[in-house]
């Protein structure tokens, strides 16, 4: 229906496409009333398509609630899909249907697609050893025991930063960047090709963040992992990856390599999400733009594009067409009717510093139509 | 397109007297539980400018809430302010130390809402789920601005849509738990604003929030900031924030205020090791994909630990041995308006040292200067 992914097959010197979503949805149903009787769907991830390239880290951003766990969670079918196809080019089998794989696929999915959670707290079992909870999918999958296996935990905790003695120790004992560490380690047991990480630093302190944060790049490196990293923090995003989505109420918006989309949005809502960050620099001074309403609900989202009500472009065609995903210029995909046309200010336009020959001269994006 | 300007900053750090609408001096809060004793705050001294924002910045755990509820003497037990001294200059009112009032006493109950107000990361810690928004607003102005219920309730009106809330006459009859999270955010900062206080202790008011609210909530609390003309103490772990929102920021580590000054002279040139660590740990925005992140060396020690010395020279890369492992350098001025607490800024015996001697220190010191990249923990 439109051109929204390049064909895997695609040729030049990109590396080739690991995971893919297409037309992916995942609808929670909204149970009520006296019978339990489903009255309605929070359509949280409501159609987006999406690839990881092999070797990339991928970021993942848009506000809380948009549906950026839900996406992650169910390209590995942590979560039964709605609708829609998720592909896994498997490098030694070729290509596989994850959202139809059967119990013996799946098993080979999760070996090799792993997930790294926010929570340090809640994401490690109390009452588990550390030992244990690195080694739990060795065992489970049959690959380590005794004392092979323990080799293989304290070599993934030396790996990570941690002492392979901390094994016998619980988490409890460990601080918020320790138990990160310690999710990291169980991610890599099994030497995935895929790590999803779910806001990984969000919870963590800067300091901390910054060590996790170099510590996962240093592993992409000597694995060659491809990472989804999925955050809401704009900077931590530009930091680690090299392509950039965009999710808006379940729908991704926008799509391009890191620079490209700071530099030169295309699609107003990722404009909005740029200019609302506050630089890091007295001199410059913050020109959000403000956002009218508030962010729609996934369970009633409005009809065309998701975001025109809050949008200062929209048009009378965006109230009733949903733009679809389209590649816009090379490898920079976009959601909006208007993406050709539309100037958007950009991460340059927003750091513009203070000045008395500046501070009014930079016009507003205007619609050149 | 431009919003509002930030105010020039003022001329570098006031100190103790001055125009401040608060003045914190050496304060002292612990906590005794059953494992020892954690010294939470150990003694800070600081100063709002009125009119003016000061940022109070470091990693978690260093003090910045207990300093904040210990201004309001609402330290959750088992902390108690063992020493300091709180000085608040209301408008039209004498100063008064803080300490003076009982925690429950009339006194303290007048000094929360009507001179110092505060709001939190959690809009749920300052609103009462079981009350209309409107009835708690109301409830607030009637304590403490007008006895006539019909003004009240105009005057409620009038600051829930300053905050920018749709229909705020809906809200009268709304509870907090149907709101959004930014919405509650608002709602809770109408409260802490109803009554117009000389002073708002705001304590990561927007760390939990999208990037998109966050920029909405800034920019009402500088309008309002700019209409009732009050101090602001902001407490945050966002340098953005810092940067848009105040004049003035106060550094914190372990209980310590080691660094005071301007947001232009901090961004420019900050002069303690362990800010320009800080600083060069955080990604910015605009440097693209640049490879490792500095990290600070080491870990915050325990905190029932003891270190003699200053609290940082574990993880300083400039520290001097037999000077910072044995004597604890104080929060001195250094000439240009700032306050810095380092040896190398000032003399063991407290004077300040030349630019001169500053540099030639940090390179005997490092080799190069600057903090060094180290492998996590
Ligand atoms: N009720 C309490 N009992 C015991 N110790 C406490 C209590 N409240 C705070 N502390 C300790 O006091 C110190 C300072 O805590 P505080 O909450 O002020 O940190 P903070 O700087 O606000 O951190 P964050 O950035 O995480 O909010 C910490 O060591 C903390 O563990
Ligand atoms: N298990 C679930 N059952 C019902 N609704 C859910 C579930 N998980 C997520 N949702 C809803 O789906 C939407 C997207 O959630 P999520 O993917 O967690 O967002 P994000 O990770 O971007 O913050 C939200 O409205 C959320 O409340
Ligand atoms: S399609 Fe229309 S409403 Fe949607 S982002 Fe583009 S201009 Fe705005
Ligand atoms: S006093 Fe010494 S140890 Fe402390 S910050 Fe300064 S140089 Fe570092
Ligand atoms: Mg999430
Ligand atoms: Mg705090």
């Amino acid at each position: 229906m439109s051109q929204t992914q390049p064909s895997s097959t695609q040729s030049g010197t990109e590396k080739p496409i690991l995971l893919e979503a297409r037309g992916l949805k995942k609808h929670f149903p909204i149970k009520g009333g006296l019978f339990g009787r489903t009255v309605g769907q929070v359509k949280a991830v409501d159609g987006i398509n999406l690839f990881v390239r092999e070797g990339e880290t991928l970021g993942l951003v848009g506000e809380s609630g948009c549906g950026k766990s839900t996406a992650g969670r169910t390209m590995i079918r942590l979560y039964e899909p709605t609708a829609g196809e998720i592909i896994f080019n498997d490098p030694e089998r070729g290509q596989m249907h994850i959202e139809r794989a059967g119990l013996a696929d799946l098993r080979r999915v999760w070996m090799n697609m792993q997930m790294i959670f926010q929570d340090p707290f809640s994401s490690l079992d109390p009452r588990m050893s550390v030992g244990r909870i690195i080694g739990e999918p060795l065992t489970v999958h049959g690959i380590a025991h005794g004392s092979e296996l323990r080799d293989r935990v304290g070599m993934l905790l030396s790996r990570v930063g941690l002492r392979p003695e901390h094994q016998a120790r619980y988490p409890h004992a460990f601080s918020g960047g320790q138990r990160q560490r310690i999710g990291i380690a169980r991610a890599l047991a099994l030497n995935p090709k895929l790590v999803i990480c779910d806001e990984p630093v969000s919870a963590l302190d800067v300091s901390v963040q910054a060590q996790v944060l170099n510590l996962l790049e240093d592993l992409q490196e000597e694995f060659n992992l491809t990472y989804l990293f999925i955050a809401h923090d704009l900077s931590v995003v530009e930091h680690i990856s090299d392509r950039v989505a965009v999710m808006y109420v379940g729908y991704v918006v926008e799509v391009a390599p890191t620079d490209e989309l700071f530099r030169r949005p295309l699609m107003p809502y990722t404009e909005a999400l740029i200019a609302a960050i506050p630089p890091p620099n007295p001199r410059r001074r913050s020109r959000p733009i403000k956002l009218l309403g508030e962010v729609p609900s996934p369970s009633s989202p409005p009809a065309g594009c998701y975001f025109h009500p809050r949008c200062q472009y929209a048009t009378d065609r965006c109230k009733v067409e949903r733009p679809a995903l389209r590649e816009v210029t090379p490898g920079h995909y976009a959601a909006c009717h208007y993406a050709e046309t539309l100037s958007l200010r950009g991460i340059e336009g927003a750091l513009s510093p203070i000045g008395p020959t500046t501070s009014g001269s930079v016009a507003p994006p205007s619609l050149q139509a | 397109m431009v919003t509002i300007a930030r105010p020039p900053s003022g001329a570098g750090t006031t100190t103790a007297g001055g125009d401040n609408v608060i003045d914190v001096q050496n304060l002292h809060v612990e906590f005794h539980t059953s494992l020892g004793t954690v010294r939470a705050v150990n003694g800070v001294s600081l100063g709002v400018p009125r009119g003016k924002t000061l940022g109070v910045v470091g990693e978690s755990g260093c003090g910045k809430s207990v300093t904040a509820f210990a201004i309001m003497q609402l330290v959750a037990t088992p902390g108690v302010i063992t020493q300091g001294e709180i000085v608040l200059r209301a408008r039209g009112k004498d100063p008064v130390n803080l300490l003076t009032h009982a925690k429950g006493s009339d006194d303290m109950r007048a000094v929360r809402g009507r001179h110092i107000g505060m709001i939190f990361q959690e809009p749920m810690t300052a609103l009462n789920p079981c009350y209309t928004i409107g009835n708690q607003i109301a409830e607030a102005i009637l304590l403490h601005r007008t006895k006539d219920h019909a003004q009240a309730d105009a005057m409620t009106l009038e600051i829930l849509s300053r905050v920018g809330l749709p229909s705020p006459s809906r809200l009268m009859t709304t509870f907090p738990h149907q709101l959004s999270g930014g919405m509650r955010q608002r709602a809770m900062i109408a409260l802490a604003l109803s009554c117009e206080p000389d002073l708002l202790l705001a304590d990561e008011p927007t760390t939990a929030l999208d990037v998109t609210t966050q920029a909405q909530i800034l920019d009402v609390m500088r309008e309002l900031q700019e209409h009732i003309g009050m101090s602001i103490m902001f407490v945050t772990h966002n340098l953005g924030v810092v940067a848009q929102m105040c004049d003035e920021v106060a550094v914190m580590y372990l209980g310590r205020i080691v660094e005071h000054a301007s947001v232009d002279e901090l961004f420019d040139s900050p002069k303690h090791p362990y800010t320009r660590a800080l600083m060069r740990s955080i990604p910015h925005l605009g440097s693209g994909r640049k490879g490792r992140l500095e990290v600070i060396q080491g870990s915050i020690p325990g905190q029932f630990s003891k270190l003699a010395g200053c609290q940082f020279h574990p993880r300083c890369p400039d520290a001097m041995p037999g000077i910072c492992d044995v004597k604890s350098p104080s929060l001195l001025p250094i000439g240009d308006g700032a306050q810095v607490s380092c040896f190398l800024h000032h003399d063991p015996s407290g004077s300040p040292r030349s630019p001169e001697a500053v540099v030639a220190r940090a390179q005997s010191a490092t080799g190069a200067g600057g903090a060094t990249v180290s492998s996590p923990n």
